[in-house]
């Protein structure tokens, strides 16, 4: 369901340490687990593993393999294909609630 | 059409003078005429409301942040049991034309809504610079493909 992946998507959001995360993929462009780990240096590499699982999971980060290692990038679609479909509800919401408005005055406007 | 991925703006023309228009702002019977039937609001600034969201079944719930007679509404907006930390904001706004008012609805905010330093990013938004914002980056990104 395309709501339930919107809620996931701003769980994931909220921590800072994925932030962080994906503040430096935004910044390098891609990064291996290494690299990743070098500007994390309190975090144990199963820490990193399971931040970049729940990246991956929110669909926010994609992994590339390159020979053994895996080169991981941020997933540019995880906004058209999250959180797009999410904010069309309060699209269609908006267009709605104004059309009744616009009745309702123009009704007014009518009758005097 | 090409919007900022974290905000939604729709507006329409509406052909009465913004005092009229302001009528169904002013009051919560007014107000439920067009936002929602079931809505209840104490319509002060720091005054509560709720009702039952665009999607008929998550409640929304909220604070008057700002009122201006003839000029805007604006309200908090946080749907309950969706995980998020911090509320988004809707802005209703009037703004007289030549044929009568142009009624705007705007959302935004909604890149904060899981995060924990939501104070930030608004401050952030409201100086128009908002190049910490990730999910801003990852849509530049998806506009760039």
């Amino acid at each position: 369901m395309r709501t339930g992946r919107a809620d996931t998507l701003f769980k994931v959001l909220a921590d800072p340490t994925r932030r962080r995360m994906l503040d430096l993929l935004a910044g390098k462009g891609s990064l291996n687990v290494g690299q990743l780990a070098a500007a994390f240096p309190d975090l144990v590499a199963s820490g990193i593993s399971k931040h970049l699982m729940g990246l991956r999971a929110a669909g926010l980060v994609k992994a590339d393999r390159d020979g053994r290692q895996r080169i991981y990038s941020l997933n540019a679609k995880a906004v058209t294909g999250t959180l797009q479909p999410w904010l069309s509800k309060y699209e269609r919401y908006a267009e709605a609630a104004l059309e009744r408005l616009r009745k309702a005055a123009e009704e007014d406007e009518a009758d005097t | 059409m090409t919007s900022a991925p974290c905000k939604v703006t729709r507006s329409l023309e509406i052909r009465a003078a913004p005092g009229k228009v302001w009528r169904y702002f002013a009051s919560q019977d007014g107000l439920r005429r067009w936002i929602s039937p079931d809505l209840d609001i104490d319509l002060r600034v720091g005054g509560r409301f709720r009702f039952l969201g665009p999607d008929a079944k998550t409640w929304v719930s909220g604070t008057v942040l700002d009122m201006v007679p003839e000029g805007w509404l604006i309200l908090s907006w946080m749907e309950e049991g969706q995980g998020w930390q911090h509320p988004a904001r809707l802005t209703l706004a009037l703004e007289a034309t030549g044929a009568g008012t142009r009624a705007s609805m705007t959302f935004d905010g909604f890149a904060g809504v899981g995060r924990a330093d939501w104070p930030d990013l608004v401050a952030d938004y409201e100086r128009g610079s908002d190049q910490h914002n990730t999910l801003q980056a990852l849509a530049r990104l998806a506009e760039a493909e």
